[in-house]
């Protein structure tokens, strides 16, 4: 017969437990309240990636001291009899008595040399071993004393009945961790290309905008945010581009739209942006249907240039070829490079020769294109500012 | 009252389920419905508009409540006074005498659901967005009694918990997104490898390149360039790059490119990449490969080049052959034009575009978003 107090305490575990997934910080407050739901002294949560041989997630009470999870971790993990026996059971909660008896359990090395040496003071276990994702498999170990007891039918149920929420937090924790690293990797190199991206909606409010776009927009030259919503001062670009993104709106809704295309902005006394508008498309289609909006990705062609030192590791220039070489990919001419840097044009034409020779290219289109086309125009800092 | 235990138990997974996969709401908002012995139930993730209700809830009903009746609806005042995250009775909000006379109950609630009682809560989602769910039964079944509000008090804490997930995972699946369509559109590709070269994450674009096999490869599952040099010169910069993710002192990363036999070299961008994970996840220090091809913008597509600069087809082609390194000659025997021909095009090329020679022209296209896969 299970208390009240007993289903409250497991209630507020699970709602913990869920509140972690959602916020990372919160996991290690998880392996104490473990503990002290299911009346044990020490609790472990372990989730591993097979395919890639590395712990992925590790929660512990502190009574596993950093040292004992240390030697667990490199040597006695293989000689845990309790994990061994468990994974042939993988999916069920089991204690104890479904694993190995008391006397065969006190002859084992995991036993008297990790158990009895690391002075843990365990000796009776529930847990279970369980598979997370399609390539990830955790196992849960709560223990206690020998004075404490083994553990009866009614304590293993109620570990039973929390292992399905703690489960289900680590999937989506494991979800919001994987779509995390891609996310970062995408959006960086994004970044990187000084790629400026808008998300607007229909009647233009923006409502995402990465660094390049925030900046473009403050700089407010030919694009700018007026009360969030998205302002180009060119009256007939601001008109495509307005068509534009219904276009690409209709597009997601499932209506016929244009699909988007793409916008020349003009300005001042500089290269023109140019703009491409695309429906954006979350991948769950419940979502989609919630969130209709276009996706913007401008360019600056000013604030794209190679920069030098890739330019000598890819090419194996010298400085002064690839300062050259940079000059010769924003569009000027030999002429006028040998103007800016006051050098001969004899001087450029065998700089030219040089840089052809390096890039295996024969002629000055050809050779703008590969630098431009090449991951020199990425920044290249280790800290993206 | 044990009985119903498991219940709530049950519904607590399935509700989080949910957070996963929107399919789930309609059949979790008949089982709050049941645990509660209601006759109808709906959840808002952004009030007034209604994320899923029960069956007597359809969609035309669901749009009235968001569009007019949650004005006047009169239980909306009273809650937000009692609290958001407060769980309430109709006993904490409006006496029944009261309800019976108002337009809410006789227009709206009494031809749909017949709905009477309300055991519910209103709560915040995100900054700026509130939630709300509750569950209703008829006059005739008599008002929620204090058990019933002791079970709303112990499953309504999970049931805005698992809206915030769902809220999150939205939230993380358009930023994913954005970064995603970007790396696509940009015809980059992206490689996350570990110190020991072991490929973690590889875009579509990557994997691509992982196939072709002629200028990286991975062999079972490690990452390798085609040639000796290059791997060495690679594995240098991914080592120095996850030195300095690691926090050592390390080079930073650099780049390399990497030799094609009858193609232009592929180039790699090596950088540092620390994975933002906070709490209990190991961070794995591991470097970021970006990979460029030249020859990817696989001739410029002529729409792109027609709606940004009004160039004619044929204008277009001389341009994508310009950028693929084509001398006008080359172009004009490829088309069987005569040189004088294209020349006349490339007049026209550059008055469109601004530009005066060819060298600007290729400057200028290959920094525009035509250079950009357009769909």
């Amino acid at each position: 017969m299970r208390s009240t107090g007993d289903q409250s305490r497991l209630f507020e575990l699970v709602g913990r437990t869920y509140e972690a997934a959602r916020d990372e910080t919160l996991w290690p407050l998880i392996a104490p309240q473990i503990a002290e739901a299911f009346g044990a002294t020490s609790a472990i949560v372990r989730v591993q990636d097979p395919v890639r041989q590395k712990l992925d997630f590790l929660l512990h009470t502190n009574q596993l001291n950093a040292k004992s999870i240390e030697l667990y971790e490199s040597y006695y993990d293989q000689r845990d009899v309790w994990l061994g026996r468990a994974r042939k059971l993988s999916g069920r909660v089991v204690t104890s008595n479904d694993l190995v008896s008391d006397s065969e359990l006190e002859r084992t090395e995991f036993y008297n040399d990790y158990l009895i040496k690391q002075r843990l003071d365990i000796f009776y276990v529930v847990g279970a071993v369980f598979q997370v994702t399609s390539n990830q498999t955790g196992h849960i170990g709560i223990h206690r004393p020998r004075s404490s007891g083994n553990y009866e039918e009614e304590e293993r149920r109620n570990v039973e009945e929390f292992l399905p929420h703690l489960v289900r937090a680590l999937q989506i924790r494991a979800r919001l961790t994987h779509e995390d690293l891609e996310k970062q990797a995408a959006t960086e190199a994004v970044e990187r290309s000084r790629i400026a991206i808008i998300l607007v909606l229909r009647n233009g409010v923006i409502v995402q905008a990465n660094r390049e776009a925030e900046a473009l927009l403050r700089a407010g030259e030919a694009i700018r945010s007026v009360r969030g919503q998205l302002a180009i001062s060119s009256r007939p670009a601001a008109e495509i581009l307005a068509a534009r993104i219904r276009g690409a709106i209709d597009a997601v809704s499932g209506n016929e739209g244009s699909a988007g295309g793409t916008v020349l902005i003009e300005r001042d006394r500089r290269l023109p942006l140019t703009v491409l508008v695309a429906p954006f498309r979350l991948p769950r289609p419940a979502g989609a249907s919630a969130f209709p909006a276009a996706i913007l990705f401008i360019r600056d062609p000013e604030r794209v240039s190679p920069e030098s030192a890739a330019l000598q590791e890819l090419f194996g220039f010298s400085p002064a070829e690839a300062t050259i070489a940079i000059q010769f990919a924003r569009g000027h001419s030999v002429a006028e490079v040998a103007a800016r840097h006051d050098l001969s044009l004899n001087t450029i034409r065998t700089h030219l020769k040089n840089i052809f020779a390096k890039t295996g290219t024969t002629r000055q289109a050809e050779l703008i294109a590969r630098l431009l086309l090449s991951v020199a125009t990425m920044v290249s800092a280790a800290e993206m500012k | 009252m044990s009985s119903t235990r498991p219940r709530i138990g049950e519904l607590i997974g399935r509700v989080y389920d949910a957070a996963q996969d929107e399919s789930l709401w309609p059949s979790v908002v008949s089982g709050i419905a049941d645990a509660f012995s209601a006759t109808s139930a709906v959840v808002s993730s952004g009030y007034p508009r209604i994320l899923a209700g029960t069956e007597n809830w359809d969609a035309q009903t669901l749009d009235n409540y968001a569009k007019y009746y949650y004005r006047n609806d009169p239980w909306l005042a009273p809650s937000l006074k009692l609290g958001v995250g407060k769980v309430f009775t109709s006993a904490d909000l409006v006496p029944d005498s009261e309800f019976e006379r108002t337009e809410f109950y006789n227009d709206f609630l009494r031809p749909h659901s017949n709905g009477f009682y309300i055991i519910g809560c209103l709560f915040h989602v995100a900054p700026g967005q509130m939630g709300m769910a509750s569950v209703h039964r008829p006059h005739a079944r008599g008002d929620y009694e204090e058990a019933e509000r002791q079970r709303g008090i112990e499953f309504i804490p999970h049931l805005i918990r698992a809206i915030q997930v769902r809220h999150k995972l939205t939230e993380t699946d358009i930023q994913r997104q954005i970064g995603l369509d970007g790396l696509e559109r940009s015809q980059i590709a992206a490689i996350v490898v570990t110190g020991n070269g072991i490929i973690l994450h590889a875009n579509d674009q990557a994997e691509r390149m992982l196939r072709a096999g002629d200028a990286i490869r991975s062999i079972s599952g490690q990452l390798a360039a085609a040639t000796k040099s290059a791997t060495e010169r690679l594995t240098m910069l991914i080592r120095g790059a996850i030195d300095t993710a690691a926090g050592r002192n390390g080079s930073a990363g650099g780049s390399v490119a990497i030799p094609r036999p009858n193609r232009p070299p592929l180039t790699i961008l090596v950088a540092p990449f620390r994975p933002v994970q906070r709490g209990a996840g190991a961070p794995v220090p591991a470097a970021l490969l970006f990979l460029r091809d030249p020859e990817w913008p696989s001739g410029l597509a002529a729409e792109p080049l027609r709606e940004l600069f009004g160039l004619t087809a044929a204008e277009a082609t001389i341009v994508s052959h310009l950028i693929r390194g084509r001398s006008l000659a080359e172009i004009a025997t490829r088309h069987n034009l005569s040189l004088n021909t294209v020349r006349t095009h490339l007049k026209n090329i550059f008055a469109k575009t601004g530009t005066n020679r060819q060298t600007e022209l290729v400057a200028f296209i290959a920094r525009t978003v035509a250079t950009m896969k357009v769909h």
